[in-house]
């Protein structure tokens, strides 16, 4: 039986999984050790770190909804709330990316 | 659905589970970093993120998922299934070192 909103068997997403998962473990501990412990104080306002915390979100939202998405594909079977669930997630990343995006893009403006 | 205790299927578990906080935590922060640049309103919501206790689960949480997640990647492209639960246990020993360092710094 095949359900809706499974693509093309989750191959792809398997393999970004992860990659996006070995990126964001090495992001992760800088962000740690710079922004939260304090261990190297930095200016997060300069372009470099605005495309590390750019790539930092996109890949935790991708690596994120793609879980959630693994739980919808095991413990839901209805097939209009599987399609439904999909969609929120579309949506919860698109809104999640424009919220992070606003904020850390414009620092030291 | 039937869950069996053994090593690689509580890692598996676990994985999930600690996946499904740590993005929530990740989501709230996100929410409420970009309410403290333009809002304001969510005050309380920042403070709970803050909280020691909290950032000693998050901690926890995240290691053990970047742990098992590095172990993961062992078992799928390397030669990991053959020593697949001897490594979770390494990882956690590694885990455990982290752990200790994070608590130190926190």
């Amino acid at each position: 039986m095949t359900y809706p909103a499974t693509g093309n068997g989750g191959a792809f997403n398997w393999l970004f999984q992860r990659i996006s998962g070995i990126v964001i473990a090495v992001i992760l501990f800088i962000h740690l050790g710079t922004v939260h412990f304090g261990i190297s104080i930095v200016d997060l306002g300069t372009p470099a770190w605005k495309v590390f915390h750019l790539v930092f979100v996109i890949l935790l939202l991708y690596h994120i909804l793609n879980g959630f998405w693994l739980f919808i594909e095991d413990y839901v079977h209805t097939p209009w709330l599987r399609v439904s669930l999909f969609g929120v997630s579309w949506v919860v990343g698109i809104v999640f990316f424009i919220m992070g995006f606003v904020t850390f893009v414009p620092f030291g403006s | 659905m039937r869950y069996r205790w053994q090593t690689g299927a509580t890692a598996w578990l676990l994985h999930r589970l600690t996946g499904a906080a740590v993005g929530i935590y990740l989501l709230l922060h996100i929410l409420g970093q970009f309410d403290m640049k333009y809002g304001g309103s969510l005050e309380g919501l920042r403070n709970f993120l803050n909280a020691k206790g909290i950032a000693v689960v998050l901690l926890a949480f995240l290691i053990y998922h970047t742990l098992n997640g590095v172990r993961e990647l062992i078992v799928d492209f390397g030669q990991g299934a053959l020593y697949h639960k001897k490594l979770f246990w390494v990882m956690m020993a590694i885990g455990l070192a982290f752990f200790i360092a994070g608590l130190i710094a926190l």
